[in-house]
């Protein structure tokens, strides 16, 4: 036995989470973070956001330039879309090969540019903590019929567990991440919570601008989606409306997406202090796991390698092994896949844990559809979280059959995103132009006269995200690049992906319900399709033979490429996300979702890690 | 003796249409008037306000000196910077936090994060800068103050 019990690779919210709960039960354990460690203070981040000309979710964090062939730990961003061919470009196929070799030296993830469809729009960071320092705080349970699509809707593939044996880690989840919700908001579409179960916060209130909507699209059905009803639901929320766990509550900064200024919404760097301080836990920062090693007599996981740097770029490095009882990857959906299919030898030439050929295949993400529209009455957007409600009573039903489920996210942040307001509609007014189509007579305006015209048009902006199912495929997927490596040396990681004509119908749901939707509200539809570079797009042609166009964008739901399931020739971990192949081999995270379902992936991945957890201590 | 920092002042408050010590609160109006001077060529801000100053003498309004400022009247002169363009640029800069003219790149960094936290726009949208709140748990699920009260009043 080795002395350490177990080495985690990835200090994000699965490592965390384990890494305090093994140490609370006496195990020791290091976590090697790809990453720097916390920074000098959370300020630093801060202050790197709003210098930020372009304000993405990546802004805050390093590596802050794009030279992934030359960082030693980079990773994927939004900026690195930008180079995306144009629509039209994307037809021509030396275009498309011009534009898409260009992209992939600046890009961490890299294309094959005579067969990239559609690039892979969602990001995750390589710094301690994780993922977690740029989520939303969305925390919905999934709902039962999420768990079976294929026994439900003839769809996809089950679960090989159900809602029910996640109840309890759910609770565990809620109350390790502090989540603030009311029962009586959340026990809908077959969501049920045990006798005398409570959130640990009450919920956060509202926005203004939820409320008017709710009111405003009262009574509307839709006859597509079984006659559903579309209300507003309070989205139970992974930041603090009271004092908790020795932080304040939200005061509303509207930045939860880069940044929590005051660190009110939950990150894992809180949990990772507290496993550090149990003493039984060590981080090692900046030390890319590189090769997982296996012993071929007995197959089981012996030890990482790993290459310890000091530097972003260049500077001295070193390499190491570390061994341990249980090995555990949890460094997201990408990296997870990258180190297993790195770690080739002569016994796995698919790399570890890859018996079933499945390990980087089923890439998935929630396809964003965005739309947004002007209200006929002030709305109050920039106030509060970047989101407080959404609309989740669409999520299922017997359509499900035919085509893909969403929730839809509704913003705080009016067109912030959909299109960079409040600068875009300032600059219009300003200058005469009409770019976000506010201003189509061409008026300059100064003085209070665009006061009131900025106040009426911002007040008014509201902006929908819906979160489109995608189901699993095994093209979609993550493979090593032959081409293109990192400042370690390492290959990066190039993609194929795509979105299926179930996920495409779900997307002319999601417009036909903003249409909607909107007119029962009396909200004008600002929508519109950007075919330039740097704006992925897809074309769906309906029953009717029309055709539409629609721009893509992720919602930061990397799942899919290390899927669990019951047989080892189809998934690579089993519901306890232990690798089919290696019995000491643990993989955690979203990677292991057999499909998307209809929440933010965030509370189900830490309860998972909660029942992984459990069934890593029986084998130490 | 009014300073050259007060006419700059008096000059936005006219530009804007946000009173005065809105504009000047935590001595914006020195960040925003270093930032000006650094973006334009020496000498065309002086002219620009020596420019206001006498369209003020000569009787017209503020909001009129303004107008006529915009309405590119005094383009073409020393010096050769337009004072039209100019003033919109500075006027944006007051709105954005940004210097935006013809030779400005787009996602150019803000000067600093005071200026991008300083954005009039946040006012006149009765809300906050995002990621710089001031207010309290749960003031969002109500209306907000009136505009007055953000922007406050001007002559």
């Amino acid at each position: 036995m080795s002395e350490l019990d177990v080495v985690i690779v990835g200090g994000g919210l699965c490592g965390a989470i384990l890494a305090l709960e093994l140490a609370t039960a006496g195990k020791t354990v290091v976590i090697l973070e790809a990453g720097p460690g916390d920074p000098s203070s959370r300020q630093g981040y801060q202050r790197a956001f709003l210098e930020a000309g372009i304000k993405l979710p990546e802004s805050p964090y390093p590596p802050y330039e794009a030279a992934p062939d030359k960082q030693n730990a980079p990773r994927a961003t939004s900026a690195m879309l930008f180079g995306w061919p144009s629509f039209q470009d994307m037809l021509d196929p030396n275009k498309r090969r011009i534009a898409i070799d260009a992209m992939n030296w600046g890009s961490h993830l890299t294309y094959d540019p005579e067969r990239a469809t559609l690039p892979f729009m969602s990001t995750y960071e390589r710094i301690l903590g994780g993922t977690t320092w740029h989520w939303l705080g969305t925390s919905l349970r999934l709902l039962p019929n999420d768990f079976k699509m294929r026994s439900r809707y003839g769809q996809a593939v089950d679960w090989p567990l159900g809602y029910d044996d996640l109840v309890d880690d759910y609770g565990r989840a809620e109350h390790l991440i502090g989540v603030s919700a009311d029962i009586a908001d959340q026990a809908y579409l077959g969501i049920r919570f045990p006798p005398g179960y409570g959130y640990p916060m009450p919920r956060i209130p509202p926005s203004y601008s939820d409320s008017w909507l709710d009111a405003a699209m009262r009574g509307l059905r839709l006859p597509w989606l079984d006659n559903l009803e579309p209300r507003m639901a309070n989205t139970p929320q992974g930041r603090n409306s009271i004092f908790y766990d020795n932080r304040r509550a939200c005061e509303g900064n509207t930045s939860c997406i880069p940044i929590c200024p005051i660190e009110a919404k939950y990150d894992a760097t809180q949990t990772l202090r507290k496993a550090v301080n149990t003493g039984r836990v060590t981080i090692v920062p900046k030390t890319v796991a590189t090769r997982i090693k296996v012993d071929p007599a007995s197959g089981r996981a012996t030890s990482v390698d790993f290459t310890s740097y000091t530097s972003e770029q260049g500077g001295p490095r070193h390499s190491g092994t570390m061994a341990a009882s249980v090995i555990v990857v949890a460094a997201h959906a990408i990296e997870t896949a990258r180190l297993l299919l790195m770690s080739t030898s002569t016994e796995f030439p698919n790399g570890v844990a890859n018996a079933s050929d499945q390990v980087g295949r089923n890439l998935m993400d929630h396809v964003v559809y965005l739309s947004w529209g002007l209200a006929k009455e002030p709305v109050y957007p920039f106030r509060g979280p970047r989101s407080s409600g959404g609309i989740e009573s669409l999520r299922d039903g017997p359509f499900r059959k035919d085509f893909a489920a969403f929730r839809v996210d509704v913003g705080n942040e009016g067109w912030g995103w959909a299109d960079d307001d409040p600068n875009t509609v300032t600059r219009d007014f300003v200058d005469g132009t009409d770019s976000s189509r506010l201003n189509p007579h061409h008026e300059k305006l100064f003085g209070r006269d665009l006061v009131a015209r900025l106040n009426d048009r911002i007040t008014r902006m509201v902006r929908f995200c819906y979160l489109v199912e995608q189901p699993p495929d095994p093209a979609n997927r993550v493979t090593l690049s032959t081409r293109y490596k990192d400042g370690l040396d390492l290959p990066r990681p190039q993609i194929q992906y795509g979105v299926s004509d179930y996920t495409l119908k779900g997307l002319r749901s999601a417009e036909k319900a903003t249409e909607a939707i909107f007119a029962k509200a009396g909200i004008d539809n600002y929508t519109r399709f950007h075919g330039g570079a740097g704006y992925p797009a897809v074309a769906y042609t309906d029953e009717a033979d029309v055709t539409h166009f629609y721009n893509l964008y992720g919602a930061g739901h990397i799942m899919g490429t290390y899927r669990m399931g019951s047989d080892p020739k189809t998934s690579v971990v089993n519901s306890d996300l232990q690798a089919h192949d290696h019995a000491n081999l643990f993989l955690l995270g979203s990677g292991t979702f057999p499909t998307t379902a209809t929440g933010n992936p965030t509370l189900t991945l830490a309860a998972l890690t909660f029942r992984a957890s459990r069934a890593i201590l029986k084998k130490l | 003796m009014a300073s050259r920092r007060d006419d700059f002042l008096a000059f936005s408050t006219a530009l804007t249409g946000c009173a005065t010590e809105i504009l000047d609160a935590a001595d914006g109006a020195a960040g925003y008037l270093a930032i000006v001077d650094a973006r334009t060529p020496a000498g065309s801000l002086d002219a620009l306000l020596r420019v206001y100053a006498g369209q003020l003498a000569a009787g017209k309004s503020p909001k009129d000196a303004v107008a006529a400022i915009l309405a590119a009247t005094f383009d073409g002169g020393w010096p050769a910077w337009s004072l039209s363009a100019g003033s919109r640029s500075i006027l944006k800069l007051w709105f954005v936090g940004l210097w935006i003219d013809d030779r400005s790149a787009d996602g150019q960094p803000y000067p600093s994060a005071q200026a991008y936290a300083r954005g009039l726009v946040w006012l006149a949208a009765q809300a906050h800068p995002v990621g710089v709140s001031n207010f309290r748990f749960g003031y969002w699920k109500d209306v907000p103050p009136p505009l007055s009260e953000f922007v406050g009043k001007t002559p």
